[in-house]
């Protein structure tokens, strides 16, 4: 089974997004900021990453650049779920090596479909 | 997350590399003068205050600002906001909130009912206000850097009105009650200009790398 990584300073985003992920077959684990979230990968080989931009201790640009730093996690496919919709922070996002980029709120279907496609 | 339907699938994806830089705007349209951007501000809170509420499938009714003194609703979160180095609006700081009753949220959390927190999707429900009027004003140069949300008690909020100048209220109705959006702070719309659409995404989009 494939194990996923949720990471979102809202518990109810992250248990929508556990909720339909477990249903379509996916392990998931989930972490409330970056530095919780680096934790999780040093423990856990997962095959994606859901990561929001904004949060408490450490953001998801900051996660993003640090698991790209680490040939462990460099290979990891990493999608930004957030709010945020400017140029310069997705372009930020992509040179760090992340894969897609989505903007809140979005149909947790369209989650679902893009971790299937960027984990196959 | 909302009922709406999907946007693009992962096949569909817009990718980032064909995304248009911003245009100026077209000879034929002159662009909005600094007298006609009288008022974006409150228009841009509505809009997304509106457009919030619509995602989530409820439906929701600005009210005339007319400066009534009620109480807010008792539900409320709040997140700051500062300009950016790099955008118009300069010296910009403040601090956007969003108030609801617990009936109007629940209405918001829809399915997700049983299983939210009132004050964890209050804070999420702010967050995303913020964060459509932040790409809102993108198109007037102005960039704004949000805050982490935070749930604030409802006499808080109303006694930081108080003592804030221009605080800005904006109520609206839904079926189960009224909804209100403040705005404290320093966002001048005087400073505003017309630069073209710079937003790289919508609400609900997906760009694949």
């Amino acid at each position: 089974m494939k194990h996923v990584l949720v990471v979102d300073d809202s518990q109810t985003i992250r248990h929508e997004l556990s909720q339909a992920l477990t249903a379509a077959g996916y392990a998931v684990v989930e972490a409330a900021d970056g530095v919780a979230g680096l934790e999780r990968v040093a423990e856990t080989q997962f095959a994606m990453i859901i990561l929001d931009v904004n949060m408490p201790r450490m953001g998801g640009l900051e996660m993003l650049e640090q698991l790209s730093r680490d040939p462990k996690s460099s290979k990891i496919p990493i999608l930004m779920l957030t709010t945020e919709a400017q140029r310069s922070t997705i372009d930020r996002a992509r040179r760090a090596g992340a894969k897609g980029w989505l903007v809140k709120p979005v149909k947790l279907e369209l989650v679902v479909t893009t971790v299937t496609a960027l984990t196959q | 997350m909302s009922n709406k339907p999907a946007r693009p699938a992962p096949d569909q994806a817009r990718d980032l590399d064909t995304f248009p830089e911003a245009e100026p705007p077209s000879r034929n349209q002159p662009p909005p003068s600094s007298s006609s951007l009288r008022g974006i501000i409150d228009a841009l809170v509505q809009g997304s205050l509106v457009d919030l509420f619509q995602v989530y499938g409820v439906a929701c009714a600005p009210l005339p600002r007319d400066g009534r003194n009620e109480r807010y609703p008792e539900l409320s979160a709040v997140i700051s906001f500062t300009s950016a180095s790099d955008g118009k609006c300069a010296r910009a700081s403040g601090r956007l909130g969003l108030s609801m009753s617990p009936e109007v949220l629940e209405l918001m959390q829809g399915e997700r009912a049983p299983q939210t927190r009132q004050g964890d999707w209050s804070r999420e429900l702010v967050n995303q206000l913020m964060g459509r009027f932040k790409n809102r004003l993108l198109p007037y140069g102005a960039i704004l850097q949000a805050g982490l949300p935070s749930s604030i008690a409802r006499d808080a909020l109303e006694a930081a009105g108080e003592r804030a100048v221009g605080r800005r209220v904006y109520r609206a109705r839904t079926i189960r009650g009224e909804v209100v959006a403040t705005l404290d702070g320093s966002l001048n719309e005087a400073e505003l200009s017309y630069v073209g659409p710079t937003a790289a995404a919508s609400e609900g989009e997906l760009i694949l790398f």
